[in-house]
């Protein structure tokens, strides 16, 4: 029988989530499993998270991974839950739009981005488009993840490179790499080196937003490639790059180490001239290295500079760091070309504790540097200088409060993240650390550590004295305690033991200072730490008395100890101070070989002059120099003729060229040439160095050629090239010049009252220099009259140019004044353009005097370059006023500050530094923005600036109780500017308000400032 | 199985007590949350999922471990059946991967392999790709040149020599390959300029005596260098150049020694040990063996070079075992 209906139903459940309890007697499956979800889910972001990333890490095995682990990862994990609320309630706060120019706003379409995160190395070697957002400017760019190891694709904030196209650049880079890694210590120490005049890429902190979320904070820093080199006003050469650390695995089998093999090293900036030397000066400086002799230092100082040197390990020293340049990676070495040497540039250095255990031993090429005893003095010498001026830690400490304080939401956000993400650290750490080395460095200052053996009188009353100098600082020995009577010394300098009558001597007056003898420490690198090691010094002396030393850093006076009679002094592996050629005590320089040339001589091989020497040439003088002989000298040169003796340099065959005459270094300042005519050179590769011209002036000033006549040089590019100098050129001659008549590269000084006929290329080719080019004639160029390239600002006045291809080529942000030249009969009088992208720009000339178009002069017209006009017959006076203070609109990543910063009037202002400029819109209504200035002095305001045709604006300056009002005249075409100018009184604060109302019909006004700039009284 | 097999008996005994099971469910749920709150609970986990990790990855080393003896043995056929398994498991794709040695050098042994069953195409398509993975690690270039020459590929052989040069330059046997093959091609000044950069290539050795390292870096050219070497203690006497009891890895030649003692403070006499100096000039031929130097002296002969012949005669010195020249991993060498 079956139940009756009813009593089959089932009964029906009461629902488990009751309204005011749960009702556990009637749970069911379902709704454990609703009830559960939750608990699956936090089970799912505790564990599932944590695993997931865990087994990521484990596809690498590298330094970073493998001390990942899955209990770390959790631990993160369940911080990250607690902090969830703060963290979201930040990023909500966190504006992509906001205006500081360090905020780096990116767009990138979003399944391109999906997938860029989705695993570490997704389109890992490609570069996925994406718009970068800079004010009112759009910058097409790519982005393509970077880094050698897992710490930079693991994190969620994955490291990246940002590449625009040529000629688009941002903020003045086309390249630029963001890493994940430490930023803000590593930022702090990049720009702490370059506050210590070291080589190094720019580097900021900037937050990243994608697709206005917030990314992450990032190290933003330029690469080191030839843009690098161009910014920091270096020839552009070879830069070396040596790293085999983490790519150690490609260059698996070879012995590693970079100081030991040149092979391993690459190239990431090229000379690629065809007179660049034939063995690179890497190796060059490798040979050196591993050479102990004694005879190495001498050559070493071709190499590299000493002084830059001792500026690096001092810096290495303050950061806490020697040690991360090590014999494996992180080594940038750029080579000039123009003097053969070369340059650290520092990169990838860590902040650390300098009195911690060091993580690595010092590299090799380190320990072989301070073989030389004078390095480590020099870097003492350096840390005691810097103390004492303050400048050890540079502008660190606003940089840090800077950060501080405009990242602060950034930084906030940053710190609640955990897991596998690089740790950010804390800017407050970062400044105590650097406080904490700094005092380390104090102490290291003040450790000057002297002890002295004394033996027993011989017959004659000679004691040997034997000195140990052990401490970080070096001593002076300055004297004796006071003595019955004068006591005279004898060194050892030959450092055999014994007293030789060759060895160097003097008598003390008790009380008095004997010459201050310098003993410095020797230095090593016993348990991977630089330190001070025991050197030792041996005197004799005949009279009763002790010696007396002080700290040669700070003068204080040093107590000697005592070393027992006996004990086996100690030798370290550098080398004695006293056994470099001229640094035993009481050396005499000898005095500066002087080689003097008279008469007709043939030269068959080249003539070298060494610093400190002179080469003086007579009157008259006839040199004939064999196919590729040169002169160079490293010493003062003199060759003054006479209209009527002239001295005549030349080819002994007029079809084979000589080399190069050139003057290189400091050493050759103060050389001058009168009356000297160079004909048939060729240029030449010497020691190393390229000298492209056939009169060549390398990192000497005060260099002068009066006078002299230049000519038919052969096969060089130029017939007088400067680089890195200040030389004048007056009443000269130059004809039929091969190529350029006059190149000056990073130069300036004075071109005046010459002559320039026929020069295969330019008369006068300017890079990244600034000379004044006065009252100068120049005839039929091949090329152009002048070239004004690579960011060159010169004066140009009163040159008459003729029969050129071009009369002036402006290019490449190079912003000339050109007043009051005349031009006849060339192609193309005025050509400005862009031909180098690296600069960003095209030419800014200032033509003043004379007008362009009434004169009938071509001017090529460029869309990336401008032309600030001030037409009339004569150039203004003002043009002959000083320049006191100038303002340019760079736009860079520095915050602004305080004292920067405009006041914007007008709700619909808009005011933005838009590249080099800075741009006030108005919209459908007046705008205003105003700043005050501390007028420098009396004299007069000058405005560069452009206005829109049938735009009004007015400039207002108020200083005082006077204002003036100055109305500013539409610019003619775009990319037209005008100058505006005002008086200033004497001192005191003024303001300056620029107005800008739209242009009828149009509801929108702009005006563009290019620079502000402050005069002073005329002359 | 049907409602009366053991599913369906489990089955009824969930409905049956579906409510203690639920609870238990969930008791359990909430155990297993709290348990991972447990810093140890956690650590246990990590390190047990570690080890899991090692094992899968231990075991794959074993499997190539025994691809490796089938290809020293010579069994072909079963190597190259595991190999290619073991390369489509873990790939290399990428050098930055771990285990990316072991890829590797599954590469190199399949690449091996099918040279050894005659598969030119696919022989030189996996030693390719090889070189692509790890573009720097100059054995692969060389098992590349050494698998094109064998198949004529003379080319690429010939390129695969000189990248490995490029990145090693004091690599033996291939200046001894690219200076025979020069040679045989009758090109004797490209074979004489071969060994001529070969002296000429940055190499050095340490010079050691007893425990310590007198010369971290000595140039190896077949030059005279003169070298200033500081000991921690001088306790020999060395006055010759037979007497100085140094090591140089390759073979030298050593003249006018000097010990330079430190001094006893306050006396005239030398310290009888401690610190000290040793001084003198060393110089440090490159490995070459017989057959080479023959090579290379019939190639000057055909040139006429005679005075370049002395030239390099002076900075030769052959050796009877010249391995595969300087500039290796010091802990591949150990």
């Amino acid at each position: 029988m079956s139940p009756e209906p009813s009593a089959r139903l089932p009964r029906p459940r009461p629902p488990f989530f009751g309204l005011r309890r749960l009702r556990w007697r009637d749970l069911r499956w379902l709704d454990a499993l609703v009830f559960s979800m939750p608990l699956w889910l936090v089970l799912l972001f505790l564990v599932a998270a944590p695993m997931a990333r865990y087994l990521d890490a484990r596809v690498f095995s590298d330094w970073w991974t493998r001390s990942e682990s899955l209990a770390r990862l959790a631990d993160a994990q369940l911080h990250t839950l607690a902090r969830l609320p703060e963290a979201l309630s930040l990023s909500l706060r966190l504006d992509a739009e906001h205006p500081d120019p360090r905020w780096i706003r990116l767009h990138v379409d979003r399944d391109v981005w999906n997938e860029w995160q989705s695993e570490p190395l997704a389109l890992h070697g490609d570069w996925v488009e994406a718009t970068l957002l800079e004010g009112p400017r759009l910058h097409e760019v790519k982005l393509r993840k970077r880094g050698d190891t897992s710490v930079h694709w693991l994190t969620p904030k994955k490291s990246f490179t940002l590449k625009t196209g040529r000629g688009d650049l941002v903020r003045g880079h086309r390249r630029l790499s963001f890493s994940a890694k430490t930023p803000v210590e590593q930022v702090v120490v990049g720009q702490l080196a370059r506050d210590w005049g070291l080589l190094a890429p720019e580097t900021f902190l900037a937050p990243v937003f994608v697709n206005d979320r917030f990314y992450g904070v990032f190290r933003a820093s330029e690469l080191v490639d030839e843009s690098l080199l161009r910014r920091a006003g270096r020839m552009p050469g070879d830069v070396f790059r040596g790293d085999t650390a983490e790519r150690g695995e490609n260059y698996r089998g070879l012995a590693r180490n970079l100081w030991h093999s040149p092979a391993l090293w690459e190239r990431v900036a090229r000379n690629d001239r065809p007179t660049r030397p034939a063995v690179s000066g890497l190796e060059r400086l490798l040979g050196n290295l591993v050479r102990t002799d004694l005879s190495a230092l001498d050559e070493r100082e071709h190499l590299v500079d000493r002084g830059e040197l001792a500026r690096l390990l001092a810096f290495l020293l303050v950061v806490g760091d020697p040690y991360h340049m090590t014999n494996l990676h992180n080594q940038f070495w750029y080579e000039d070309p123009s003097s053969g040497r070369l340059h650290p540039i520092v990169w990838d250095i860590r902040l650390l504790a300098l009195d911690a255990a060091p993580p690595h031993p010092l590299n090799s090429g380190f320990l072989s540097l301070l073989r030389d005893p004078r390095l480590f003095d020099e870097v003492m010498t350096e840390l005691a200088r810097r103390h004492a001026d303050g400048s050890l830690l540079g502008g660190s400490e606003e940089r840090l409060a800077a950060i501080e304080q405009g990242l602060e939401g950034p930084l906030r956000f940053e710190a609640l993240r955990r897991g596998v993400i690089p740790d950010l650290t804390d800017p407050s750490q970062v400044g105590a650390r650097l406080q904490a080395n700094a005092a380390t460095v104090a102490d290291w200052i003040d450790d000057a550590q002297v002890s002295v053996a004394a033996g027993d009188a011989d017959a004659a009353g000679w004691r040997i004295l034997d000195v140990t100098v052990a401490g970080h600082a070096a001593v002076e020995w300055v004297g004796f305690e006071a003595a019955d009577g004068p006591v005279a010394w004898v060194a050892d300098a030959d450092r055999n033991g014994r007293r030789d009558p060759s060895d160097p001597r003097g008598v003390a007056s008790p009380g008095s200072e004997t010459a201050r003898l310098r003993l410095v420490p020797a230095v090593s690198a016993a348990d991977w730490r630089l330190a001070p090691a025991p050197q030792h010094y041996r005197f004799f002396v005949r009279g009763e008395a002790a010696p007396r030393f002080v700290n040669a850093l700070t003068g204080a006076p040093v107590a000697a100890g005592r070393t027992p009679p006996g004990t086996s002094l100690a030798t370290a592996p550098g080398h004695h101070l006293w056994a470099l050629p001229g640094h035993s005590p009481g050396a005499v320089a000898p005095p500066a070989p002087v080689t003097r040339l008279a008469g007709a001589l043939e030269l068959r091989e080249s003539l070298r002059i060494p610093e400190g020497g002179r080469l003086e040439i007579a009157p008259g003088s006839v040199l004939r120099l064999g196919a590729d002989v040169s002169i160079l000298s490293r010493g003062r040169v003199v060759a003054q003729g006479t209209p009527e003796a002239p001295i005549r340099i030349e080819a002994l065959d007029p079809k084979r060229p000589w080399g190069a005459f050139a003057l290189l270094g400091e050493g050759a300042s103060g050389s001058r040439f009168r009356h000297v005519e160079f004909r048939w050179g060729g240029g030449a590769e010497l020691d190393s160095v390229e000298f492209k011209g056939m009169v060549d002036v390398h990192h000497a000033h005060d260099v002068v050629f009066d006078a002299c006549r230049f000519r038919d040089n052969l096969r060089s590019d130029d017939a007088l090239n400067a680089v890195h100098a200040q030389v004048d050129v007056r009443h000269s001659e130059f004809l039929n010049a091969n190529a350029d008549a006059i190149d000056f590269d990073y130069s300036r000084g004075e071109i005046r009252g010459n002559r320039f006929v026929a020069a295969g290329n330019d008369a006068i080719d300017l890079m990244t220099s600034s000379p004044r080019i006065v009252d100068n004639e120049i005839e039929g160029s091949g090329d152009k009259g002048v070239s004004i390239g690579e960011a060159s600002a010169p004066w140009i006045e009163g040159n008459a140019i003729r029969g050129c291809v071009i009369g002036f080529e402006v290019k490449d942000r190079s912003a000339p004044w050109l007043v009051a030249n005349r031009l006849e009969g060339n192609g193309v009088d005025l050509l400005q353009q862009v031909k180098n992208w690296r600069y960003g720009g095209g030419g800014r000339a200032k033509w003043i005097g004379p007008g362009l178009a009434p004169a009938g002069l071509e001017v090529a017209p460029d869309a990336s370059s401008r032309l600030t006009l001030e037409e009339g017959a004569a150039a203004p006076a003002w043009v002959q006023r000083p320049l006191l203070a100038e303002m340019s609109f760079e736009s860079r990543f520095e915050p602004l500050t305080p004292d920067q910063s405009w006041e914007v009037r007008g709700a619909r202002t808009r005011l933005d530094r838009a590249g080099d400029e800075l741009v006030l819109r108005a919209r459908k209504g007046r705008a205003g923005a105003r700043r005050r200035f501390s007028a420098p002095g009396p004299g007069l305001g000058l405005l560069e600036y452009s206005l829109a045709a049938g735009g009004r604006a007015e400039l207002h300056w108020r200083q005082g109780e006077r204002e003036h009002v100055v109305p500013l005249t539409p610019t003619k075409a775009p990319g037209q500017y005008a100058f505006a100018t005002w008086p200033l009184a004497a001192g005191g604060e003024g303001r300056l308000t620029l107005l800008a109302e739209p242009a009828e019909g149009t509801g929108r006004g702009e005006l563009r400032i290019q620079a502000l700039r402050f005069l002073g009284e005329a002359p | 199985m049907g409602e009366g097999g053991a599913i369906g008996r489990w089955a009824r005994a969930l409905r049956g007590h579906e409510r203690g099971f639920a609870r238990a469910y969930l008791l359990g749920l909430a155990l297993l949350v709290a348990a991972w709150l447990v810093p140890a609970v956690r650590a246990a986990t990590s390190t047990q999922l570690k080890r899991a990790s090692y094992r899968a990855e231990q075991r794959w080393l074993e499997r190539v471990a025994t691809a490796r003896d089938w290809v020293e043995e010579g069994n072909w056929p079963a190597a190259e059946r595991a190999l290619l398994r073991l390369d489509a498991e873990l790939p290399a794709h990428h050098v930055k991967h771990g285990l990316s040695l072991e890829r590797g050098q599954v590469l190199a042994d399949l690449a091996r392999t099918h040279a050894a069953l005659g598969r030119k195409r696919r022989s030189l398509e996996t030693v390719r790709r090889l070189v692509a993975f790890e573009p720097r690690n100059y054995g692969h270039h060389v098992l590349h040149g050494s698998l094109a020459d064998r198949f004529a590929e003379t080319g690429e052989a010939v390129r695969a020599w000189q990248r490995v040069l490029e990145i090693h330059p004091n690599h033996l046997p291939t200046v001894r390959a690219l200076v025979t093959h020069h040679a045989d091609a009758g090109d004797a000044e490209s074979a004489v300029g071969v060994f001529e950069t070969y002296l000429d290539a940055f190499g050095t050795t340490p010079v050691r005596r007893g425990p310590d390292t007198l010369v971290q870096a000595l140039p190896v050219d077949g030059r005279w260098h003169a070298f200033d070497a500081w000991v921690p203690d001088v306790d020999e006497r060395g006055d010759g150049a037979t007497a100085l009891p140094v090591a140089v890895e390759t073979l030298s030649e050593v003249a006018d020694l000097q010990v330079v003692p430190s001094w006893q403070a306050g006396r005239s006499q030398p310290a009888v040990d401690g610190p000290g100096r040793w001084r003198g000039r060393i110089r440090a031929f490159k490995p070459v063996d017989a057959a080479l130097w023959a090579t290379v002296e019939r190639s000057c002969r055909n040139l006429l070079a005679f005075e370049r012949l002395a030239a390099l005669a002076e900075r030769t010195r052959v050796s009877e075992d010249p391995g595969e020249g300087l500039g290796r991993d010091p802990e591949l060498q150990s």
